[in-house]
Parts: C-alpha cells; sequence; structure tokens
C-alpha cells in the first residue's frame, strides 16, 4: 500500500499542473427529477440512447416553439450530445446546457437583429405567399428561415391590423397603422429575447426547459412545475380562486389594459377601478415592477402567484389622470369552472348543462366538486319533467378522474366504469362509488376533438353502457392519468402519467379517442390537434382483466345516423359551416387583400352557419333559478347571452332533432 | 344462521334407514358408519342453532359452534380413514368431500371454494361480496350434498339394501329450524337490503356532495318500495305476523325517509345556495343601485331560508327518533320470533 502511494505522488511531482476550464456543476436537481419520473411513470424509458434523443428534440421545441430562432443545422451543431444526455447527467456534466446557452445566446441576438431589419421597415407583400407549416411545428433548414420568419410575422402584422379594423384602410393611413402594429410586435418580441440575453435568466430558463423536456420525453402530458406553474395549474381546476378581480388585456397600442372587472371581486369593491384603465406599475412587498417592461405572461404570472396577497396598482384613467390604490386578493367563482343549464324548449322539453372541464375542489375541504353542481342543476332540470338531457363536454380538456367517475355514477346504478393500470396499483377495475341514480332519462353527450381526458373516461364509459349517445366529432385520444408530485422539497413539482385507463372491454381509446354514434363535423374535423399529432404519445394497447355489468339495450344508431345525415345535407346553416371549416383549413394570403377576404370569408361563413339556423328551440334558465336572476344583472345578462348563443347553434339544434326522434321512436315502440 | 339448513337437513334422511337395523351385512353396517357421522354432526348443528335462538350468551353459543366445528373435523377424518367397499371409494370420497366443503362453509374459510375476486368484482361492497359468497358457497353444499345422496342410492342399489323410510326426532327438530330459518331470511333480507342503503344516505348526509346524497336516497327509494311489494304476498307463518310486520314498518319507513324527508333535507342544499347567491348579489349592489323590489326580493329569500332552517332541524330530529324505535322493534321481535319457533335441543 506505501508503495504505491510513492508511485502515485512522484507521477504527480513529475507530471506539470495546468489549469483546466471547468464546466459548472449542474444536475443534482435534474438526476432528482429524472429519478422520480422513472419511479412514477406508467411507462418509464430506461434505454438511456433513446431517452437522450427524446430529450434532445423536445428541448430544441421547447425552447423556440414557433422554430423560428434556431435551423435544423443549428440544432445539428448540438447533435453529438444527442445520444449522451442521460450520461452527462449522471455525470454531472453541464456541457449540454452550457453548449445550448451559447448557441441560444448566438442565435438569439441574429434573430433579435433580424426581426429589427424586419419590423423598422414597411412590409412587401407578395401574392404568393402562404405560411407552410400552419398545423405542424418544424425547424427549417437555414436557407429557408428568413422566409418562415417573414410569413410568420406578416400574418402576425395582418392579423393585429384586422383585430383593429384597420386592414381596409389604404395610403398612409395604412402605412401608420401598420408602423403602429410592427413597433408594438418589436417591443414584445424585444422583451421575450431580453429575457433570454440575461445570463443568469437564459441559464435558469434552460434548466425549467430541460427538466421540461425530460418530463415530455417520458409522455406529453408529464412536466415539470415550478411553484407558480403548479399553482396556476391547481387554479385553473378550481372551482374558485383567489384574485384581485380583474382580467387583463392588451389595448390598441400594445399597453396592458383593464379588460374586465368581475363583480363582487377586489375591484370591484374599490370603486376606482374601470374597464379600459391601463396598468402603469405593480408595487408589491418591496418591489415596484414596470409594467411597460414587462411581457403580458410575465404581468399574469406576477398577479396570478400565490406569493402575492396585496399589491398597490398605479393606473392611468381614461381622462389621462394617474390613481394608486391597494388592493387585497378575495375568493372569485372561477367562470370558465362554472356549469350553466338551461331548459330548450321545443316539441320536447330537454335539459341541457355544459361542463367546461372537471374540476374539483384540491384542497378537499368541504366544498364539494363539478359532479355536485351537475347533481344540483339535474334536480332543478327535474322539478320541471325534462324529456331529455344533454351535457355538453366539447371543449372540455379535463380534470378530476375522481369527478369524472362520480358524474358517470349519477347515470348509472351500480357497476364498474373504467379499468385502470397504475404504476403504484396494478389493474383494477374502477367501480361506481355510489349506488343509485339521479337521472335515468334518455341522454346525449356532446363531445368534439378537445374533448379530452376526464371527459372521455365519462363518454367511453356512458357508450359501453349504452347510456348515452355520443355526438360530436372524435374526441382528443388521451387514455392516461397524472398525478402531481411535490419534488425538491416543495420548490418544484412534476405532473407524471402515472396511470392508463381502459374501458370495459380492455381497449384503449388512446390516440383515436372515444368515436361518436353520430357525427357533426367541426373545427377539430379539420385541425390535427390531437392526441396522436404529439411526438412522445404513447401507443395505445390492453388489458385484460373480466368485468361484470349489464349494458343498456343499443341505440337505434343507424336510424338516427340516416335523420341526422338528412337534415345536414338539406340545412343552408350546416352547408356554410362545411364551407367555413375548408376555409379555415388553407392558410391565409399573406397580403392584406387575401388576408381581409381569407378573414371575410370566415367570418361571414361563420356568421351564416348561425343565421341560417332554422331553431327548434327557445332556451331559458330554470325557474329554480327566477330568484336568483332577478337579483344578479350581471348573471342575468350573462345567460341571457348564452342563452341566445344556445338557440342560434346549428349542433345544439340538430342534438335537440336527433333527441326528439329518438324519444318518437321509443314512443312509437 | 351460518350454514344453508337445506342440505343439513336432509343428511339425516342418510342416518335415517329403519330396517337396516336388523341385516347387519356389511353394506349395511359401511352405510350406518356414515350416518352415524351426520348423525353426531346434525345433533350439533341443531345444538349451536338452539343456543343461538334461545337467549344464550354469546359465550355459549360460540361454544356450541366450536364444537359443531370440532365435530364437522373428526366426522371428516373418520370417514376419510374407511376403506373404500369393495374397491369402491365413491362413497366415502364424496361423503369426505361434503364434510371438508361443509366446514369450510362453517367456518366461512369462501377463499378456499370460490374465486373472491371475481365475486368482489361482481359485487357493490364488501357487504354484498359476502352476502353473495355465502350464497354461492351455499349452492356448492348443496351440490355436493347432491352427489353424496347419488353415491348413497347407487350404492344402496348395487348392493341391494332394503331401505325403508322413516325419520327420527332430530330430523324433524332440523327441518323445522330450516323452515323457521328460510322464512325469517327472506324477510331480513329484504329489510337489510334497505337497511344498508339507508346507512350509504346517512353518511351521504353528513359530506358536500349533493350527487351522493340524491343517488343513495333514489337507491334506497327503490329497494325501499321493491321491497314492501316482495314483503306483501309472504304469509304469516303458522299464524305469527310479527316479523313481517316489523319488517313492513321500516321498510315504509325507509320509503318514506327516501321520497319526502331526504328530498327536503337535500331540497335545503339547493335552497341555501340560492340565498346566498341572492344575498351576494343583492350586498354587490351600490347602495343606490339598490330597488325597492330589490330590497323585498332579499327579504322575501331571507325569511324563506329561515323557514327552511327550521323544517330541516325538524325533519331532521323526526327521522332519526323514528328509526332507533323501529329498529329497537325489530330487534326485538326478531329475537322473540326465533325464539318461539325455533326447536329446542339440548344435544
Amino acid at each position: 500500500m506505501v508503495k504505491r502511494w510513492l508511485i502515485v505522488a512522484a507521477w504527480l511531482a513529475l507530471t506539470p499542473v495546468t489549469a483546466v476550464a471547468q464546466e459548472p456543476s449542474c444536475c443534482g436537481n435534474l438526476q432528482h427529477i429524472l429519478t422520480a419520473l422513472q419511479r412514477e411513470h406508467i411507462q418509464p424509458i430506461f434505454n438511456d440512447s433513446l431517452l437522450s434523443q427524446r430529450i434532445y428534440h423536445e428541448f430544441f421545441f421547447l425552447v423556440d416553439p414557433d422554430n423560428l430562432v434556431l435551423s435544423k443545422e443549428d440544432i445539428a451543431t448540438a447533435q453529438v450530445h444527442e445520444y449522451r444526455l442521460i450520461k452527462y447527467l449522471m455525470a454531472n456534466r453541464a456541457i449540454f446546457l452550457t453548449d445550448a446557452s451559447s448557441l441560444l445566446h448566438t442565435r438569439l441576438a441574429a434573430y433579435e437583429q433580424w426581426l429589427k431589419n424586419f419590423l423598422t421597415k414597411p412590409l412587401t407583400y407578395q401574392a404568393s405567399d402562404r405560411r407552410a407549416d400552419l398545423f405542424t411545428p418544424a425547424f427549417v433548414p437555414a436557407s429557408a428561415l428568413s422566409q418562415k420568419r417573414q410569413h410568420y410575422f406578416t400574418e402576425k402584422v395582418l392579423a393585429a391590423l384586422h383585430e383593429r379594423g384597420k386592414l381596409a384602410l389604404t395610403g398612409e393611413a395604412f402605412a401608420q397603422a401598420e408602423a403602429q402594429v410592427r413597433a408594438a410586435l418589436l417591443k414584445q418580441e424585444t422583451l421575450r429575447i431580453n429575457t433570454w440575453m440575461d445570463k443568469e435568466k437564459r441559464i435558469r430558463l434552460i434548466q425549467e426547459n430541460f427538466a421540461k423536456a425530460m418530463a415530455h420525453a417520458f409522455d406529453p402530458h408529464s412536466d415539470y412545475f415550478t411553484a407558480s406553474d403548479e399553482a396556476s395549474f391547481k387554479s385553473s381546476l378550481s372551482a374558485q380562486t383567489l384574485s384581485f378581480g380583474f382580467e387583463i388585456g392588451e389595448n390598441e397600442v400594445g399597453e396592458l389594459s383593464i379588460d374586465e372587472i368581475i363583480p363582487g371581486g377586489a375591484a370591484w369593491n374599490s370603486k376606482k377601478i374601470n374597464e379600459g384603465d391601463v396598468l402603469i406599475s405593480v408595487q408589491t412587498a418591496g418591489q415596484l415592477h414596470d409594467l411597460s417592461a414587462l411581457t403580458y405572461e410575465e404581468v399574469d404570472n406576477l398577479l396570478t402567484s400565490p406569493d402575492l396577497q396585496q399589491a398597490s396598482f398605479t393606473l392611468r384613467k381614461a381622462d389621462g389622470s394617474l390613481v394608486t390604490l391597494t388592493l387585497h386578493k378575495s375568493k372569485i367563482e372561477q367562470s370558465e369552472n362554472t356549469i350553466n343549464s338551461f331548459i330548450l324548449n321545443g316539441t320536447k322539453r330537454i335539459g341541457y348543462i355544459s361542463l367546461p372541464a372537471f374540476y374539483t375542489n384540491w384542497d378537499e375541504s368541504l366544498a364539494a366538486g363539478c359532479a355536485s353542481d351537475v347533481a344540483k342543476e339535474l334536480i332543478k332540470l327535474k322539478k320541471e319533467k325534462i324529456d331529455a338531457l344533454i351535457i355538453d363536454l366539447r371543449y372540455n380538456g379535463g380534470g378530476s378522474l375522481k369527478e369524472a367517475l362520480d358524474l358517470a355514477g349519477i347515470f348509472i346504478n351500480i357497476g364498474p366504469l373504467t379499468l385502470i393500470n397504475s404504476r403504484q396499483g396494478g389493474i383494477e377495475s374502477l367501480k361506481d362509488a355510489n349506488k343509485g341514480t339521479i337521472y335515468d332519462g334518455p341522454l346525449a353527450i356532446m363531445v368534439n376533438g378537445f374533448s379530452a381526458s376526464a371527459s372521455e373516461i365519462f363518454s367511453a364509459t356512458l357508450q359501453d353502457y349504452n347510456r348515452a349517445l355520443i355526438i360530436g366529432t372524435p374526441t382528443f385520444g388521451k387514455a392516461t392519468g397524472q398525478r402531481l408530485i411535490s419534488i425538491l422539497e416543495g420548490k418544484s413539482a412534476l405532473k407524471v402519467t402515472c396511470e392508463k385507463l381502459y374501458r370495459l372491454d380492455g381497449h384503449s381509446y388512446q390516440g383515436q379517442g372515444v368515436q361518436p354514434h353520430i357525427t357533426l363535423p367541426d373545427i377539430t374535423s379539420v385541425i390535427p390537434v390531437r392526441e396522436k399529432n404529439y411526438r412522445t404519445t404513447l401507443p395505445p394497447d390492453s388489458i385484460i382483466k373480466k368485468t361484470y355489468y349489464t349494458p343498456f339495450p343499443a341505440f337505434p344508431v343507424k336510424l338516427l345516423q340516416v335523420g341526422s345525415q338528412s337534415r345536414m345535407q338539406q340545412s343552408a346553416a350546416f352547408a356554410a359551416m362545411r364551407e367555413f371549416l375548408q376555409v379555415m383549413a388553407q392558410p391565409a394570403g399573406l397580403t392584406p387583400a387575401a388576408f381581409q377576404l381569407h378573414e371575410q370569408q370566415i367570418d361571414t361563413l361563420h356568421a351564416q352557419s348561425r343565421s341560417k339556423v332554422v331553431p327548434v328551440i327557445q332556451a331559458r334558465t330554470a325557474m329554480y333559478d327566477q330568484t336568483v336572476l332577478a337579483m344578479d344583472d350581471h348573471w342575468k345578462k350573462t345567460n341571457e347571452e348564452l342563452a341566445r348563443e344556445l338557440e342560434s347553434s346549428l349542433y345544439i339544434n340538430e342534438v335537440c332533432n336527433i333527441l326528439t326522434e329518438y324519444l318518437d321512436l321509443l314512443t312509437k315502440k | 344462521m351460518k350454514i344453508s339448513f337445506r342440505a343439513l337437513f336432509t343428511l339425516t334422511l342418510l342416518y335415517a334407514l329403519p330396517g337396516m337395523a336388523q341385516q347387519k351385512s356389511p353394506a349395511v353396517v359401511y352405510l350406518e358408519t356414515i350416518g352415524a357421522e351426520f348423525n353426531g354432526v346434525s345433533s350439533d348443528m341443531m345444538s349451536y342453532t338452539s343456543a343461538a335462538t334461545h337467549g344464550k350468551g354469546a359465550r355459549k353459543v360460540e361454544k356450541r359452534r366450536q364444537e359443531l366445528i370440532a365435530r364437522i373435523e373428526l366426522a371428516e377424518r373418520n370417514v376419510r380413514k374407511m376403506k373404500p367397499f369393495e374397491g369402491d371409494a365413491s362413497l366415502r370420497d364424496s361423503v369426505v368431500h361434503y364434510f371438508d366443503l361443509t366446514h369450510k362453509v362453517i367456518t366461512e374459510d369462501f377463499d378456499k371454494i370460490l374465486n373472491m375476486e371475481e365475486i368482489a368484482e361482481q359485487s357493490y361492497d364488501a357487504m354484498e361480496a359476502y352476502m353473495l359468497a355465502k350464497e354461492k358457497a351455499s349452492d356448492k353444499l348443496h351440490l355436493a350434498y347432491e352427489s353424496v345422496d347419488r353415491q348413497q342410492d347407487a350404492f344402496i342399489a348395487k348392493n341391494k339394501v332394503k331401505v325403508i323410510a322413516g325419520s327420527s326426532k332430530l330430523s324433524e327438530k332440523l327441518k323445522e329450524a330450516g323452515n323457521v330459518s328460510n322464512y325469517y331470511n327472506k324477510l331480513y333480507l329484504l329489510f337489510f337490503k334497505s337497511y344498508k342503503d339507508e346507512a350509504y344516505l346517512l353518511d351521504a348526509l353528513g359530506k358536500p356532495d349533493v350527487n351522493a346524497k340524491e343517488q343513495t336516497k333514489n337507491a334506497l327509494l327503490k329497494s325501499a318500495s321493491d321491497g314492501l311489494s316482495q314483503v306483501g304476498p309472504i304469509a304469516a307463518y303458522r299464524g305469527d305476523a310479527s316479523v313481517k310486520l316489523a319488517c313492513q314498518q321500516l321498510l315504509s319507513f325507509y320509503q318514506n325517509e327516501a321520497q319526502s324527508a331526504t328530498a327536503t333535507l337535500i331540497d335545503f342544499d339547493l335552497k341555501k345556495e340560492n340565498f346566498e347567491k341572492v344575498k351576494k348579489a343583492f350586498e354587490a349592489k351600490r347602495a343606490a343601485e339598490q330597488t325597492q323590489a330589490d330590497i323585498d326580493l332579499y327579504n322575501k329569500a331571507v325569511k324563506e331560508f329561515n323557514e327552511a332552517v327550521n323544517k330541516v332541524n325538524a325533519v331532521s330530529n323526526d327521522l332519526n327518533k323514528k328509526r332507533a324505535q323501529l329498529l329497537e322493534n325489530w330487534n326485538k321481535v326478531s329475537d322473540q320470533f326465533l325464539s318461539k319457533h325455533t326447536p329446542r335441543y339440548n344435544g
């Protein structure tokens, strides 16, 4: 032993010691995140090369989601790292993160220069120009990057001008309007770029995006959350949230302004804030934030942060005067997360409930979730002896699995509802928690390509039981469940896909979604934004598990399909809708005239798809709610607007037609 | 009752073969040996049943149960030790299988004879799974007995044993105990289904989920209404309609509880939410915006809400009182019925 030490000491004495550049040590947190993912994920990836490759590609799509900063060749310069990221991580080497930081710094500087060149001069419009990548993000060769950017920003300028009603202007007036929009866009983009140009912020953002890329590499719904991300996520699925009671937006000249004031909230009660007031600055404990130096997202994050309970706001009123006041956050109903119910009166009386999300109460306090709220609405509708019921889940992106099962249980007496394979529990059947039903009459569920996750569990279950007619377009195709786990001593969270869901026969709707009994084409028929379009989506599979349940008799689907198709063929409203969808699927021409024409066509066809509807229903609020309506002017106004929208919706009218036809068939039996 | 009387009663027939005693042929001796084991088990079964239904203390009842279990184990061992009769083990094996199954049923060792995972899948909850398991176990036991019966018939035919039909006092008592048990169980199951459904309802009423409250209320309404329609045609037992009447009273109570009383309680949740919305909307209005109509509407909402609160408290108290009375009556009547009609037997 002693001899060996001597040899080593001699060798050291002979070899000159030179200064070696050290990579900053990086990766303790990232290692922790990787371990958590591999421990919790339902389909973990242990093949280092495959995982590395996926992280590599996801990372670049995260840091440059519109593929405007980097070219294919830029990504190729870092290709030496493509299969080695896990090795670096485990060896605590920051080489990829360092290289990515340098690459982004250089390319962002070039991008900023390009933007300045492009957006400080009047645009040149070419009749043949169109965006080539309307729905499919992809990095392009360097030779094509400039054109891609041109198309992107030309479209943005034209869209902003259209929004401000200035697209039809000509000559000097147009030039002035275009200049204003270009300036606002440049300011916005520069603010975003500046965040990345600051070295410290850039390193933090790169680490955060790398962590997100790791999660996305496993599947598109796993994610890494900072504390603020987590709070926003939970808030988006709650019925109530703490808020200052106003929504912000950007006015015509790109200033942050008050878009809406929520009645009963802190801003409302202050009596000093009005819609249209411009937000100048916000003073939080120890820090004054100049809002002109922040992006919309940064301001939104600041104001919705759970750590912020009160702040002092300086606003500019319509008359130019400045006002400063302090507001404390208070609880408000999340209007996106409350349900609406109506009676649709036609030849039959049909109840209608729309559910925007499967919200719940994360803190499990005494307040219940959406299943309980639907139950209340159903009790009110039943008092009016409805003949049938519609539950509208279009654009409902999901939420709580428990709420979805509780909601399904409202229509099913007892039995299994879905099969689940979870990392923690293996394969089991999830059953109806509550014996009994609330409503036993005919039921239709409206879905579309944005009905996802919990919406799909609910629809698939009721379809398997033959309990509901599913009407609309195929659903999103997400048959996985996630849970939030706290990591890094509570400073961050991981949303991990820890379970897969299956129908009662063991098959999965992963990727393809729940297929409706009757199809009514809508925007999701033409826009490819469903589960199967994600790069790292999990493939569908099946399981074997014996279940015992008694489905109801099958619906006369063929008969109802024929009836619906016949009505749609004869309907001018549906003809307008079909044309509208064709136009939406095509990119707009990138000249003011072509863009305006495209937008006008869209607006006209969309309006015709409403105005040409031959309504078969009149919508009103349930009698039970009349007292509240009489007292709450805001709610009354919102409800009246919603009622008129329902009456003029070609989808709602057609679903009512289908249900009426079904009820008539039942009477004949 | 922990075992189906159906099979055990008919077991004694096997033993009751008078006339065979005069001919002590080997075949008869073989049959009598087996018959003696059945007789032993039947005797202990009757002792246990008698103790359970005639007000003996829990310790004594448990003692009788343990004696029964031990006797079944002994019977199985004794029959298993018997040699096949002239090379034919069919009768012996069917009897061993029967005793083995009986033991598992008495000790509720259902895992060994049933696929409990499948039973759980078919059941709403643990109680339903248990009752389904008991029912399926009893069916298996009956099949096992039928096998014994077939083997006995085959043995008698093959060995030309002369059989004279008859019965003993024990078999008569077992038959009577079986009739009482079947009658009582029919009514008990109808009561118990609603009793369980009410338990779920009461649990739901203590939580905020309106869906759980309304669903369990409707489930109780259905089971109580179905129960009442099934109880109606059941006749009195030897002129004793006490259990039937107690069952009907409870089911009517459950039906009323679901139909009107609980509906009032659940409606209160909606009334409360409505009132809170009216109050919030009223208070959100600036003083100058509050019209006389608003003030009148608000005062009306306050009055209606206070009335609803009082009504809810009265309804809850009334339900609790009635429930306690009817359950006490059911337990008393059940004990009296079983004690009166189940034969006594001291083994």
